[in-house]
């Protein structure tokens, strides 16, 4: 029986485990390669977290939306290419921030580089809305390092060991990276009064 | 500080907490939950979301879709087999046997599928704005300015359009290439389109378009200036129009002689090759074949 990721993570896992899902990953990728829609669409579900965190990172939440979906139409176009299955994580991450930097230069030659307009989260007050934007601004100005993980981690609700499986990083890495990434957030928050 | 909240979500930081709770409606998983905001518009694509969801027995063949949200509307990205697409208000798409195609897009703003190989009849009504319904293909985008049309793949990825009503624009960046009703053109991958022609383009006008089309870099100023000799009937002007457009200059002034020579100025045209000047020409092309 197939193991389910969204409990338990590689970096969790003793070796013979970790060895287990990357080759369950490996096949998964290989399915998808000769043509599995069904194979794609379980590495779409595993993937979207992360690929979306990188999208957000760079791009407003409406605009990261659409580039998930071109991200993904992109890598089953080109899936062929990628010779080395477990890499797929950071292959996608890799297409995902292409996908930003177009979608970035088009908005910018469209003047449509504006903050996120209020109204998705229907909920939520104006208020909420922009302080929601202001904290995404900072977070997409820290270093790319520290961006994407802080994104999968704060928006995308993914823990330091899923991050490391979906990154193809060490655990100590995005472990440093979340903790750095913090303390900069944090100074840049409390410039301007974050409780 | 102790950071195991933030690694693993054990313990308790009330900092990163708050954070999270701010945040985490801008995720995935939070946006394609929500529920996608009811418009007041009268021509919501809801029921064309409701019709494809109906067809999933052909999705089936497949088995695989991927439900998306945007602010506007829910997405889909999935390929269907062979079947009509029924876009309700705004027409059809009859995807032919072996055809692969996605839907990429579905919103009041935008109708987007892509075609990677294969056929499909668009029949796209009035009630479609002009460019609502868009086909992407591996060599260019196929824009409905509201028209009946086929639309082919080879495996190549090289395409083929043919108008049966209306017109259609070949769209690659900034540069648009004009099809209207009983016209058809081809694009490429690495080239993007091709030069239009009539239906029942002479042979001659045919065989000097072709050799444009398929000029190897450094030869196609010679083939463009053999198409413009070409070209010397008021219908020729479809084919000159579109070499106006020529990155060539003197290709370029060449196309714009030999089209005034043709048919004229528009009318109310003061500078004829201004950019605001494409619709006054489109309609004056119109009127003269």
């Amino acid at each position: 029986m197939p193991m389910r990721l969204e409990s338990v993570t590689m970096a969790d896992m003793p070796a013979s485990a970790a060895q287990e899902e990357l080759t369950e990953l490996s096949l998964l990728v290989q399915r998808a390669q000769h043509g599995d829609s069904a194979a794609f669409g379980s590495l779409h579900e595993r993937f979207a977290r992360s690929v979306h965190a990188v999208l957000l990172a760079r791009l407003r939440a409406a605009d990261a939306d659409d580039g998930l979906q071109e991200t993904f139409v992109l890598a089953w176009r080109r899936l062929a290419s990628l010779r080395d299955p477990s890499a797929l994580g950071s292959w996608l991450h890799a297409i995902a921030r292409n996908v930003a930097r177009d979608r970035r230069r088009d908005l910018r030659e469209a003047n449509e580089l504006r903050p996120e307009l209020p109204g998705r989260i229907e909920s939520s007050s104006a208020e909420k809305d922009e302080l929601r934007e202001r904290v995404m601004e900072h977070l997409r100005s820290l270093p790319d390092a520290y961006k994407e993980t802080m994104t999968m981690r704060l928006v995308e609700g993914m823990s330091g060991p899923e991050i490391a499986e979906a990154t193809g990083l060490t655990a100590g890495s995005v472990r440093v990276n979340l903790c750095r990434g913090m303390g900069l957030l944090r100074e840049l928050l409390e410039k301007e009064g974050w409780p | 500080m102790n950071d195991d909240y933030l690694w693993n979500k054990t313990g308790r930081d009330r900092e990163v907490e708050a954070l999270e709770e701010l945040l985490s409606p801008l995720g995935h998983a939070a946006r394609k939950a929500a529920p996608a905001p009811v418009k007041a518009k009268a021509r919501g694509v809801w029921p064309v979301l409701a019709i494809l969801a109906a067809a999933a027995g052909i999705a089936l063949a497949f088995r695989w879709w991927m439900p998306v949200t945007t602010q506007e509307a829910s997405l889909m990205i999935r390929p269907i087999a062979a079947g009509q697409i029924d876009l309700k208000e705004y027409g059809t798409v009859q995807v032919h046997e072996g055809a692969v195609v996605s839907v990429i897009r579905l919103t009041d703003e935008k109708i987007h599928l892509r075609l990677e190989r294969g056929t499909i009849d668009a029949r796209i009504t009035l009630a479609a704005r002009p460019r609502l319904f868009q086909v992407e293909t591996p060599a260019t985008t196929c824009v409905d300015l509201g028209c009946h049309y086929t639309l082919s793949v080879e495996a190549d990825g090289s395409t083929f359009v043919h108008v049966d009503l209306g017109e259609v624009a070949f769209v690659e960046g900034g540069r648009e290439t004009w099809i209207p009703k009983d016209a058809s053109c081809r694009a490429w991958p690495s080239r993007g389109s091709g030069t239009p022609r009539w239906d029942d383009a002479r042979p001659e006008l045919i065989a000097a378009i072709e050799a444009l089309d398929r000029a190897k870099p450094g030869e196609s100023s010679a083939a463009a200036a053999a198409l413009i000799r070409t070209c010397d009937q008021k219908r020729d002007a479809l084919s000159l129009w579109h070499l106006t457009n020529e990155s060539d200059r003197a290709v370029a002034d060449a196309a714009w002689k030999k089209l005034i020579e043709l048919i004229g100025v528009p009318e109310g045209v003061d500078d004829a090759r201004a950019a605001e000047a494409a619709e006054s020409w489109k309609r004056h092309l119109e009127s003269s074949w």
